[in-house]
């Protein structure tokens, strides 16, 4: 851990003579305050510069002006140095630029080591190694860098990938991966040497040509299985934020598909109801026919019984007409035509009935039973009973219709406000990384079993060979082994960054939750960018970030990485509350003791005062205050702060 | 002998009630109407009386044979005399008694019409 002791600027910025602000090696806040133009980025740029040797501003208008003005035609020296420990060793840096007369720059750094002066060449090797260049923003750092943060949540953007590598960088991962990549060069020398090797050997060259080729099947197969591994990993994080997006959505699925299928199916009912009505119509026209039905039923009856009254008159008028007949015959001949005996002539009566009546009855009969043939041939029975089946039919069709454009109604009044895209893309995008899982997942056992496989054959193959030359069966240890190691550094590379990701989303989200204070959000989860989203209890992302909030999420990553990193160190934060409001304000300095073990908090008034300061901090916790007094444009002095002041 | 009829026409307010209840009840052909409204008639035994101030709507081509055959059997007499003047004259009559039925103006479909439906 990086401690200072002593930050020294001479003739830097609008600081003339020395000037110091003294930590002492004490562990807390150490709060410096001043206006806009007093001096407060030349002291951040000061602590960068002698640590990195990186500036912002060119070289030359790093020294104080007035003293270049005042010095005439002899030089002037610019010096900052840096005194800290590092896990308890004492170390000064110094750097320094002289303008010579004729208005050349001259830098000198020097670096004691617990007494050692270092060269210029190792001391820039020892600081790299302390505090790399690459990683520095995350220990002095101003609004600029609250701002990038931001650019995390663009997956695609040049600044978040930059930015995302820096993290990546502080976090420690490149120690493992570019292990991996070493170990990776080196067995594919050792390969070559080997093939070189071996290939001399006239009996082993064709093993050799076949090794080096399974060889290459084996890297192909293990950049597959890396490939997949990583595409399985990517799909499934996107699965997982979709997950909840899935689930939130999922009543508004089932009402989309409900609704696709009522409009299916009302298509369908509209047809039915069309044939229904068709047949109602078909059958309307005859539905004469069915109101007669009853009526008819009725003159049937009455042409039945009238036609057995008519029958039965006709039948005794042909009875009556015989006996007549025989009367007649016997008052002729006086003999039966019976029974042939002779009977006294005697008169009967007279006629019972006459030629006219029957044939009256003939006719009427021949009338009755037309009528009869008609009103049967009518068929009113069936088409009563048709038309009420096609009424029964068109009444069901019609309602079922009904009820669907009554249920489709509701869906739509439900889908109401319902951005149906979003939840399709929802999908489409769920389905899509589901795809690309699984094809990952499919592709990557294949892949393993097939590197199963061609390790075998490697085995048997490397079994045949006759170690003929010096030193062969030593190579192709060291090959499988440089293999073995390599693909081991890469999956700790994977394990390492997955871990340290974690480690920082819940740090983050620590900070996060005591700085905002906001019941609603939950916590705060990494992105593959080392973005950080804000989650509401319910499992929504906000996508409503305010200004502030942003600030907050920046210092909470801040915080994170200061605590996850191997490599820790003090912070130096410049005017870090711009977009805060005094509440948040207060919040961010009382979570400062937690943010790194020294923070030199450079403040304008308007963003907190010496007494809010106090008032927030514990006493342990505060190292000093001091304040920027500016004497005149190009001089500004550190002085303590006076009470009241 | 008078010479045979050919059309059959209904009077200005058996024609709007004949329409109404086409378009209404959803009857794909007027002549649907007409002849129930005859059927109406024959089953509410209305005396079949000469109906006056018509006008042509159908070509008796167009009316029903079996129609035409249960009025000779209905009215054999008034069928002998001029079977198109009696279909007319049902028609127009049922279709009148239809008009001033009870619940006339609350029939939406064709099974609201008196004797479709048994009550």
């Amino acid at each position: 851990m990086i401690e200072l002791q002593c930050l020294t600027v001479e003739n830097f910025g609008p600081f003339q003579e020395q000037q110091s602000i003294d930590f002492g090696g004490q562990k807390g806040v150490y709060v410096v305050h001043g206006n806009n133009g007093h001096g407060k980025t030349s002291l951040l740029n000061a602590c960068r510069w002698a640590f990195t040797g990186k500036t912002k501003n060119r070289r030359d208008q790093l020294i104080n002006r007035a003293v270049v003005a005042s010095s005439g035609q002899g030089p002037v020296v610019m010096r900052v140095s840096v005194a800290f420990t590092v896990d308890g060793i004492a170390y000064e840096v110094r750097r320094g630029l002289t303008r010579e007369p004729g208005g050349q720059i001259k830098e000198t750094l020097t670096l004691d080591e617990d007494g050692h002066v270092l060269g210029t060449s190792e001391s820039k090797g020892r600081l790299q190694e302390i505090l790399p260049a690459e990683i520095q923003q995350f220990f002095f750092f101003d609004g600029e860098l609250m701002g990038q943060f931001e650019s995390l949540l663009e997956e695609k953007s040049l600044a978040a990938n930059e930015l995302k590598d820096s993290i990546e960088t502080v976090l420690g991962i490149p120690v493992l991966r570019d292990a991996g990549v070493t170990l990776s060069g080196l067995s594919s020398e050792t390969t070559k040497a080997l093939a070189k090797k071996g290939g001399a050997d006239v009996k082993n060259k064709q093993i050799y040509q076949a090794l080096k080729n399974l060889r290459k099947q084996e890297a192909a197969l293990r950049a597959t299985i890396k490939g997949s591994g990583e595409s399985i990993k990517g799909s499934s994080s996107e699965i997982s934020k979709l997950e909840k997006q899935m689930a939130e959505s999922e009543s508004t699925r089932a009402l989309l598909t409900d609704r696709d299928k009522e409009i299916g199916k009302q298509g369908e009912l509209v047809t039915g109801a069309e044939t229904a009505l068709n047949g109602l119509q078909e059958n309307a026209a005859t539905a004469w026919k069915a109101l007669l039905n009853n009526r008819i039923a009725d003159q049937i009856k009455d042409i039945k019984k009238r036609d057995a009254e008519i029958s039965k008159s006709l039948e005794q008028k042909r009875h009556d007409g015989l006996v007549e007949k025989m009367k007649d015959e016997i008052a002729k001949t006086g003999i039966c035509p019976i029974c042939e005996e002779k009977h006294p002539k005697a008169k009967f009566g007279g006629n019972m009935s006459t030629n006219s009546d029957t044939e009256a009855l003939s006719l009427e009969l021949v009338g009755l039973q037309r009528q009869a043939a008609t009103f049967q041939g009518l068929g009113t029975d069936s088409a009563q009973a048709q038309l009420h089946a096609a009424i029964q039919t068109d009444y069901d069709a019609r309602n079922a219709l009904e009820a669907s454009k009554s249920k489709l109604r509701d869906i739509r009044e439900k889908l109401k406000g319902v951005n149906e895209k979003d939840v399709g893309e929802i999908a489409k995008a769920y389905s899509n990384h589901a795809t690309i899982r699984d094809t990952a997942v499919e592709t990557k056992i294949k892949a393993e079993v097939s590197l199963d496989e061609v390790k075998t054959s490697i085995k048997t193959l490397e079994g045949k060979i006759t170690d003929s030359g010096e030193g062969v069966s030593r190579l192709n240890k060291k090959v499988a082994l440089l293999g073995e190691l390599s693909n081991f550094f890469d999956t700790a590379s994977d394990r390492y960054r997955e871990d340290q990701k974690g480690r920082v989303e819940d740090a983050a989200t620590k900070l996060f939750v005591s700085i905002s204070q906001q019941d609603q959000y939950e916590k705060l989860r990494i992105t593959e960018n080392y973005g950080l989203e804000i989650l509401h209890q319910d499992g929504k992302v906000e996508d409503m970030r305010s200004a502030g909030f942003e600030h907050i999420v920046a210092v909470s990553l801040i915080g994170a990485l200061q605590e996850t990193s191997p490599v820790k160190g003090p912070v130096v934060m410049d005017s870090p509350f711009g977009r805060l409001d005094r509440e948040h304000g207060d919040r961010v300095i009382r979570m400062l003791p937690n943010l790194a073990s020294q923070v030199l908090l450079l403040v304008q008034d308007r963003e907190t005062t010496p007494e809010d300061i106090e008032s927030a901090l514990n006493a342990e916790d505060l190292v000093a205050q001091r304040r920027l007094r500016q004497v005149s444009a190009h001089e500004t002095l550190i002085e303590p702060i006076k009470a009241g002041s | 002998m008078a010479a045979a009829r050919k059309t059959i026409g209904l009077s200005p307010e058996a024609k709007q009630i004949c329409e109404d209840l086409h378009q209404r009840l959803r009857f794909r052909d007027k002549g649907d109407v007409r002849d129930f409204a005859v059927a109406h008639a024959i089953c509410s035994e209305i005396e079949p009386t000469k109906v006056a101030n018509t006008e042509t709507v159908w070509s008796v081509a167009n009316a029903d044979a079996e129609i035409v055959a249960t009025l000779e059997a209905f009215y054999p007499d008034e069928a002998a005399e001029d079977i198109y003047g009696l279909y007319q004259n049902l028609a127009n009559l049922g279709l009148l008694a239809l008009g001033q039925a009870k619940n006339y103006s609350q029939w939406k479909e064709i099974s609201h019409l008196p004797g479709i439906v048994d009550k």
